[in-house]
C-alpha cells in the first residue's frame, strides 16, 4: 500500500512538473537561435555587440514567403499599407544574423506618426532585419525576414518617448493589421526563448514577449 | 549526367553504379505537349525533357497576379511535372532547380529594382513553394546602365555580381522549399516583380532550366572537439583543443570557417582565431588544433563554431580548468628575494645598529 502511495505521489509530482508553464524570464534572456541552419539572436541590439547589456527588443515576427520577401519590400509594405501607415524612420539598431556567416544588419525600421490614445501620445515602431538587408533562406521557411516591434509611449507633444516596449501588444496589432490586408498569420510559430514581462532597471523599457515569434505569410 | 559528377568521392563504386543505372532510366525522351513527365528517381529533367521550350516574358507580358502587398507580379504559364507517391523534400530524396535565365532592362530605366522568382504549386493561397528570389538593381554608373544582383540559395550561399550592361544572364541553383515538393502534379511559375518604376524589357527562361532529383542533402556543418581531449591543469602551460569539422550533408559546403572564442583574461590564443576551408565535400571532414597558453586560475569556456557561405552552422563548447596560477617570473624572483632576505635576519647585528643609531656605546674620543 505504501509503495502504491509513493508511486501516486511521484506521478502527481511528475504531472505537476510537466504542466508547469514555460520559464518566464525576469531579465533579458539573450540566445542565438539557429532555425534550419540559419542564425539570428532573439533580441536586436543598441550597438554592434551581441551582449545582454545592449539588448533592445525581442524578435517577434517572421515575414515568411516564397516571393517578394526582402527587408526593402517588407518596409515598403509597412510604410505604405500596414494599418495607419508607418511613414517615418526611427533610430538605427542592429541585429546579428547569418545565412552562412554572421553579419550585423542595421536598420531604423518604420514608425507610425504620433497618435493619441487615452490622453497619451504613442507611436508604433517595427524594425525588419536580414543578412545584407535582403533575406534568409532555408527549405522549411523559404525566404524570410525577421523583425521586432515596440511602442513608444507618453510622448509629450509627440516630441519624445518616456517609455518604450510592450512588444507583444504591438505584435498582436501588427498581426491584425496584416490579416486585414489578406495575409495569413500565425501568432505562435517559433520558440524565441524570450518569454517574460518585466521592467528593465532603467525604469523606461518594459519587455513583454510570449516567447514565440509569429509568422506572416508575405508575398 | 550532372548529378553524377557531384557525388562525393567517398561513395563506393557500387553505389555509383546503382545511381548510374537509375539515372540512365531517368534520361527519358521529351514528354509530349499536354502530358506531365514523371520524375521518379535520381536524375535531371530540363524544361525540354518536360516538353517545353524557351519561355519569354516581354515587357508588360505574362499573367498579372495581384498580391496583398499591392505590388503585382507577372508570371509565365505553368510548367508541370509529376512526382511519385510519398514525394517530399528529404530526408532521402532531394529536389533542386537549376534556373537558367536572362533579364534585360530597358535603357531608360532609372532606379528601382526587380525580382526574378519561382512560385511552385501556387493555387491562389499563400502557402506555395519556391526555389529562387533574385534581386536586380539597375543603376547608372559613369553614364552607363549597370545592373547589380544579389542571390541566395543552399547550394552556393549568397552570390552577388554586377553586369556592365542592362542585361544579365544567370544560372542559379537551389534546393526547392518544402512546400514546393508534393506527390502528384507539381507546377512552376517563373515570376517577375518590378519595384519603384523599374523597366524590364524581357525575362527569358532557357529550356535547359532543370529539376534535379538527388540523394544529396543540403550542406550541413558539424564541429566537434576530438574525444579524449584533456584540459590543462597548470597555469603557464600550453595546451591544444583539437577539433574536427564535418559536412554531414551531401552537397559540397563552401568557404567553411571554423572560429574559436574564449575569455581573453584567462587564456592566450597562440595563432589565428579562424581557419577557412574553401570546399568541404559531402561527408568529408577536416581537422585542426587551436593552441592556447593558460594565464590564470579558473574555469574557461572555449567555444568552437563553424559556418560557411552555404550555411548549416554548428558550435560546441568545452571548458578548460586551470587549477594553479601562471608561473610569473617577476613574482618568482620576488619570492626568492623575500626568502633570502628573511633567512638573513638572524645575522644582522640589530643591537649594534641600534646603538649606532642612538649614539649609545660609541666610544668617546
Amino acid at each position: 500500500m505504501k509503495r502504491i502511495a509513493l508511486w501516486l505521489a511521484l506521478a502527481t509530482v511528475g504531472i505537476a512538473a510537466l504542466s508547469l508553464p514555460a520559464l518566464a524570464y525576469t531579465s533579458i534572456h539573450l540566445v542565438p537561435l539557429t532555425p534550419y541552419g540559419d542564425t539570428f539572436y532573439n533580441y536586436d541590439f543598441d550597438t554592434q555587440s551581441a551582449q545582454t547589456a545592449y539588448a533592445d527588443f525581442p524578435v517577434g515576427i517572421i515575414w515568411q514567403g516564397a516571393s517578394g520577401v526582402t527587408v526593402s519590400s517588407v518596409k515598403t509594405y509597412i510604410q505604405n499599407s500596414l494599418g495607419p501607415g508607418y511613414p517615418t524612420t526611427g533610430s538605427t539598431k542592429y541585429s546579428y544574423v547569418s545565412d552562412g556567416t554572421l553579419v550585423w544588419n542595421a536598420d531604423g525600421g518604420k514608425m507610425t506618426n504620433c497618435y493619441d490614445e487615452y490622453g497619451h501620445g504613442k507611436k508604433r515602431h517595427i524594425r525588419p532585419y536580414a543578412p545584407y538587408d535582403n533575406h534568409f533562406y532555408n527549405a522549411t521557411w523559404g525566404y524570410y525576414v525577421i523583425s521586432n516591434m515596440h511602442e513608444r509611449l507618453n510622448e509629450p507633444g509627440c516630441s519624445g518617448a518616456l517609455y518604450y516596449g510592450w512588444s507583444e501588444d504591438i505584435e498582436d496589432i501588427v498581426l491584425q493589421e496584416a490579416s486585414a490586408d489578406g495575409y495569413p498569420t500565425n501568432a505562435v510559430y517559433y520558440n524565441t526563448q524570450n518569454y517574460g514581462e518585466f521592467w528593465e532597471p532603467d525604469g523606461r523599457h518594459f519587455q513583454k514577449s510570449d516567447g514565440y515569434a509569429a509568422t506572416i505569410l508575405f508575398w | 549526367m550532372r548529378w553524377l559528377e557531384l557525388l562525393p568521392s567517398s561513395v563506393g563504386f557500387g553505389v555509383l553504379l546503382a545511381f548510374a543505372v537509375l539515372a540512365a532510366g531517368a534520361a527519358q525522351a521529351p514528354t509530349a505537349a499536354g502530358q506531365s513527365a514523371v520524375l521518379d528517381g535520381p536524375g535531371v529533367w530540363t524544361l525540354r525533357d518536360l516538353g517545353y521550350s524557351d519561355i519569354v516574358m516581354p515587357a508588360g507580358g505574362g499573367t498579372v497576379i495581384p498580391s496583398p502587398s499591392g505590388i503585382p507580379l507577372r508570371t509565365t504559364e505553368p510548367v508541370t511535372y509529376l512526382l511519385p507517391d510519398g514525394a517530399a523534400q528529404g530526408p532521402d530524396i532531394w529536389y533542386l532547380m537549376h534556373f537558367h535565365f536572362e533579364i534585360e532592362f530597358q535603357e531608360d530605366t532609372q532606379g528601382g529594382s526587380a525580382e526574378v522568382a519561382t512560385m511552385i504549386n501556387f493555387d491562389g493561397s499563400p502557402s506555395f513553394g519556391t526555389s529562387a528570389a533574385i534581386e536586380f538593381m539597375p543603376v547608372v554608373r559613369n553614364g552607363a546602365l549597370t545592373v547589380d544582383w544579389d542571390a541566395l540559395g543552399l547550394t552556393d550561399g549568397r552570390q552577388t555580381g554586377s553586369s556592365e550592361s542592362g542585361r544579365v544572364e544567370m544560372q542559379f541553383s537551389n534546393y526547392l522549399s518544402n512546400a514546393g515538393v508534393r506527390p502528384g502534379e507539381n507546377s512552376i511559375l517563373f515570376v517577375l516583380r518590378e519595384y519603384e518604376g523599374v523597366k524590364v524589357a524581357a525575362l527569358h527562361v532557357f529550356d535547359d532550366t532543370s529539376i534535379e532529383v538527388s540523394p544529396l542533402s543540403p550542406p550541413e556543418l558539424a564541429v566537434d572537439v576530438a574525444a579524449g581531449w584533456e584540459p590543462p591543469a597548470r597555469g603557464g602551460e600550453t595546451f591544444e583543443v583539437p577539433y574536427t569539422v564535418r559536412n554531414v550533408g551531401g552537397w559540397p559546403a563552401k568557404d567553411v570557417v571554423a572560429e574559436v572564442s574564449y575569455p581573453e583574461d584567462g587564456l592566450w590564443l597562440l595563432g589565428a582565431p579562424t581557419v577557412t576551408t574553401l570546399l568541404l565535400e559531402g561527408g568529408e571532414e577536416t581537422s585542426g588544433n587551436f593552441k592556447f597558453r593558460a594565464l590564470s586560475r579558473g574555469a574557461y569556456d572555449i567555444t568552437l563554431s563553424v559556418g560557411g557561405r552555404t550555411g548549416g552552422n554548428d558550435q560546441t563548447t568545452v571548458t578548460a580548468t586551470i587549477t594553479s596560477p601562471a608561473d610569473d617570473p617577476a613574482r618568482r624572483w620576488g619570492l626568492v628575494a623575500l626568502v633570502v632576505g628573511l633567512s638573513a635576519l638572524p645575522i644582522i647585528p640589530f643591537g649594534r645598529l641600534l646603538d649606532s643609531f642612538t649614539g649609545r656605546g660609541v666610544r668617546p674620543d
